[in-house]
């Protein structure tokens, strides 16, 4: 899961170098403004098959959010399409 | 901690559970809100309130 | 009730003593809902102001509760559409005298904070559609409307962080200095609305009539600076102050109101602004009206998702700009923050492919272009508050008229 999210990200951020970890947050990452951030929402929801909802969005970027948070979130929301 | 000059007196802390120079901000704040509220003539109402 | 008043400190107060007297949540909840039904009737003038807001209150739940029952996935295209024509129909924008008879426009009714209640609802709307929210109860829906932290002019909160409060209801911050310090907030927003606020009206309106109170300063180029300058000052310490009073009341209940304003004055571009002024609307209009309708651009037409982010920047503050009164001018007023915000993004974008990623970097750092960027942006924000100007219309050719002496 983390090596296909990096390599979105790298894909969104037009970074081959770019490298995530869990504690990473927007404002580490230059390009990661408002617009950037649903590139990389809609990105995301291609490649794992998910769907985010507007409050989650948003809330992504809140103080405590990380990359980990939203792997976790990504994760959950695999388990939960596929029922288990 | 060691004590400095500016947060004496203690009895400020001690009575009050507070700095001494957030109490005295405080009492220069309601100094200067009550002497608004008698000067200000139209008493202001917050722009718009749309 | 005025902010600036003995009556509001007193009420206030007076609410804090009964809120800490009761020994229960729900004993404060009781109190706190008083007070704002308190609070709330002095802004209502006559009985059908008062069956207005009863009716704008009760008319958004029961969209809410259209929401919450219905299983139907376009619930959201009936209930939004409702509640922003209800808020054009009551702030009697102009645009509907073309589809309504003019007897429809012709009511008297003005339900304080609308704008700002509205807004709220359409975020519930959203939020709990998308099962982002608990089920939303009437009584905690009401007092998150009509609440006196919020009512008048916001700021915009959020659901979720209202009913952390509500639901908890402790019996205030939890220490003494940060209820002092709330308190201090307060006083502080109670003399920037006093103070500075009313005095950079008082400078706006001499210069304006060019009374002998401006001493030497009556040159019509002198008049003109004033007048530009003076009227965004007003509205800066005016609104600001009255978020100081109201978020620092709210802390002293313990509860954490949202941020409105960050130093303006240091914007260096539209956008920086915008995350530094009304921050509780432009998150509004970035989570409720962007990111939605961006997204769907980026799904649907990828190869315009950059242009087509450009436009809907330029929209949303367009928008924005219309939300924040029903007279031409405020129109004028969201063409200029979108125009403003677009040509940031432009320009942001264009110096990227020009510099690269480093070379961005290294523009972003330079002290002394950042230095002309917030003075110009500074000045760009002034020209937009000219179109701020309730009845500009009279105004215009006032202004016409100085600009004419400067000239001559």
């Amino acid at each position: 899961m983390r090596d296909r999210l990096q390599q979105v990200f790298r894909d969104v951020f037009d970074d081959d170098e770019l490298e995530i970890h869990d504690a990473m947050t927007a404002a580490e990452v230059p390009d990661w403004d408002s617009l950037q951030h649903v590139n990389l929402i809609v990105a995301v929801e291609a490649e794992f098959g998910v769907r985010f909802a507007t409050a989650e969005i948003s809330g992504l970027k809140a103080d405590g959010q990380n990359v980990g948070t939203f792997q976790a979130l990504i994760e959950q929301k695999v388990r939960a399409r596929s029922g288990s | 901690m060691t004590d400095r000059p500016t947060d004496r007196p203690d009895w400020i802390r001690d009575r009050l559970g507070i700095p001494p120079r957030l109490f005295w901000w405080v009492v220069l704040e309601t100094i200067a809100a009550v002497a608004t509220i008698l000067v200000s003539v139209d008493q202001m109402v917050v722009y718009g309130g749309f | 009730m005025s902010f600036v008043s003995f009556g509001f400190l007193g009420f206030l107060l007076l609410s804090l003593a009964f809120f800490h007297l009761v020994r229960t949540p729900r004993a404060r909840r009781r109190v706190l809902g008083a007070a704002n039904f308190a609070f709330l009737g002095t802004f209502i003038p006559d009985p059908a102001s008062a069956l207005a807001m009863l009716g704008f209150v009760v008319g958004s739940f029961a969209l809410v509760a259209a929401v919450q029952t219905r299983r139907w996935p376009r619930v959201l295209w009936v209930t939004i559409p409702i509640a922003i024509a209800f808020l054009a129909w009551v702030k009697r924008y102009a645009f509907l005298g073309l589809v309504l008879p003019d007897a429809w426009l012709g009511h008297g009714l003005t339900i304080v904070g609308v704008s700002y209640m509205t807004f709220k609802t359409i975020h519930v709307l959203v939020d709990r559609h998308e099962e982002q929210l608990p089920p939303v109860h009437f009584w905690p829906f009401v007092h998150y409307q009509i609440g006196f932290f919020s009512l008048v002019s916001g700021p915009i909160q959020r659901y979720g962080d209202y009913l952390a409060f509500w639901d908890r209801i402790d019996r205030g911050p939890g220490s003494a200095e940060e209820t002092v310090r709330n308190w201090g907030r307060v006083l502080g927003g109670i003399v920037k609305i006093g103070v500075p606020g009313a005095l950079a009206l008082a400078v706006w309106e001499a210069a304006m009539q060019g009374t002998a109170a401006l001493g030497s300063f009556d040159a019509p180029l002198w008049r003109l600076c004033l007048i530009f300058y003076a009227y965004p000052v007003y509205i800066y310490f005016n609104f600001s102050g009255y978020c100081d009073v109201v978020i620092g009341a709210a802390g002293m209940f313990g509860m954490r109101q949202v941020e409105n304003f960050d130093r303006p004055w240091l914007a260096r571009n539209m956008i920086d602004f915008w995350d530094r002024w009304h921050m509780s609307l432009t998150a509004w209009i970035r989570d409720y009206v962007f990111l939605t309708s961006y997204k769907a651009v980026v799904q649907r037409w990828p190869a315009h998702a950059r242009s087509g982010g450009v436009a809907l920047l330029f929209g949303a503050l367009l928008l924005a700009g219309i939300w924040h009164g029903s007279s031409w001018n405020f129109v004028v007023f969201g063409l200029v923050h979108g125009l403003g915000v677009a040509a940031a993004r432009v320009w942001t974008d264009t110096l990227k492919q020009r510099l690269g990623r480093r070379g961005l970097q290294r523009y972003d750092a330079n002290p002394w272009i950042r230095r002309v960027a917030v003075v110009a942006t500074f000045h760009y924000a002034c020209f937009s508050f000219l179109f701020f100007i309730p009845g500009l219309g009279r105004h215009l050719s006032h202004l016409a008229s100085i600009w004419g002496e400067v000239l001559s």
